[in-house]
């Protein structure tokens, strides 16, 4: 995590950026999509589970961020708000489109040691990493405080205001999801021939 | 519950150990795209991308004007509670008041009886303008240090409570 000074002098340089593209400085704005594209593109990467839909979401999130750059409050990161309008910008798509196949119902469900459906499933595919695990057994709520919180280091107050909960909604949103997912994970071991890091990982579950 | 929490620790370093190589990049074209985007959109509709920070303080002029907003309101309230004064008070709603003329109405009454009082000869003439003086400084003092217990005895009183009953 970088230290204080440095996430200082980030957020002031962040601001003189914001402050220069709200005038309608396009190359201040453009450099604020590089330094932010990556992450916005694996944040909906996670959050969506489909290549061209989170780059086409992060381009249309950039695009409307210019456009209402007015409206940036900077007490806010602009990560913070860019996670935001992307979230809400496929939210809108995804009601207008009709869903094909629907994950979303297997989220989340108690995991017993005896059977869980959906992790049986999972488990007859083919050897996935614990990312790819997450993203067919969370929801997307779950799958993007997690990846907010160990894939972008993102405070709890950050992730709080992306997904517009409380601080402990947060807290228990990602207790759940690292539960389930290791429970899952473990499950997964007990079901391949242990190999690899896959063996070091399986000491790893958490179990309470 | 040690070994729960270091178990715990370990997990959790190893998803981010996971999420440094589960990340995609974009094609090495997307800022200039995004770029190139904007750009069309702004020379398409100059006007809409004036932007004014927000965050920041307002603008002058809009200080400005809410400052004299302000100024307007007191002095509008000001001028309906002096009408107030002239006339009897009860307790039944004065819907005379939507009736009330201009500003300067208002005020005429009084300022006119200051100004013949002003002109009077005698001592009681300049004794009833003291007297008016100390009543409308009175007025103003009290709306200003107890605006709410002030207008409650105004025969506003009704209107404001049937305003009242309706807010949720």
């Amino acid at each position: 995590m970088p230290d204080d000074a440095s996430q200082h002098d980030d957020r002031a340089a962040e601001a003189a950026l914001v402050e220069r593209a709200c005038r309608g400085c396009s190359t201040s704005f453009g450099t604020l999509v590089q330094l932010h594209q990556e992450r916005l593109y694996n944040f909906m990467l996670r959050r969506c589970r489909n290549e061209n839909f989170a780059e086409e979401i992060t381009q249309a999130a950039f695009v409307r961020a210019w456009e209402n750059l007015s409206k940036f409050d900077s007490t806010w990161r602009f990560s913070t708000w860019l996670y935001t309008i992307a979230i809400r910008l496929a939210v809108n798509i995804e009601q207008r489109k009709r869903p094909r196949v629907s994950i979303e119902s297997l989220s989340m469900r108690p995991c017993t040691r005896e059977h869980d459906p959906s992790t049986a499933a999972v488990m007859r595919e083919d050897s996935l990493t614990i990312w790819q695990l997450a993203d067919r057994i969370l929801d997307a709520d779950h799958r993007t405080a997690l990846w907010m919180r160990y894939g972008d280091d993102a405070p709890i107050e950050q992730i709080a205001r992306v997904l517009d909960r409380t601080n402990g909604a947060v807290r228990v949103l990602l207790h759940r999801a690292r539960k389930r997912l290791a429970e899952a994970w473990h499950e997964m071991e007990l079901a391949d021939e242990p190999a690899g890091s896959k063996r070091a990982a399986s000491s790893m579950v958490c179990k309470e | 519950m040690k070994q729960a929490h270091e178990r715990n620790d370990q997990f959790e370093q190893f998803l981010r150990d996971e999420a440094r190589r589960e990340r995609r990049g974009l094609p090495d074209d997307f800022t200039s795209r995004v770029v190139e985007e904007i750009r069309g959109r702004t020379a398409q509709r100059p006007g809409a991308m004036r932007a004014v920070p927000i965050g920041r303080s307002s603008p002058t002029w809009y200080r400005a004007a809410l400052a004299a907003a302000v100024v307007i309101a007191a002095a509008l309230v000001a001028a309906m509670t002096l009408r107030q004064t002239a006339a009897p008070i009860d307790h039944a709603p004065d819907h005379s008041l939507a009736e009330a003329q201009s500003v300067e109405d208002v005020f005429a009454g009084p300022m006119a009886i200051l100004a013949s009082l002003q002109r009077a000869p005698d001592d009681i003439g300049m004794a009833i303008h003291d007297v008016m003086s100390r009543e409308m400084n009175l007025l103003i003092e009290n709306l200003w240090n107890e605006p709410r217990q002030f207008i409650a005895r105004l025969p506003l009183q009704g209107r404001l409570d049937h305003e009242a009953e309706k807010m949720p």
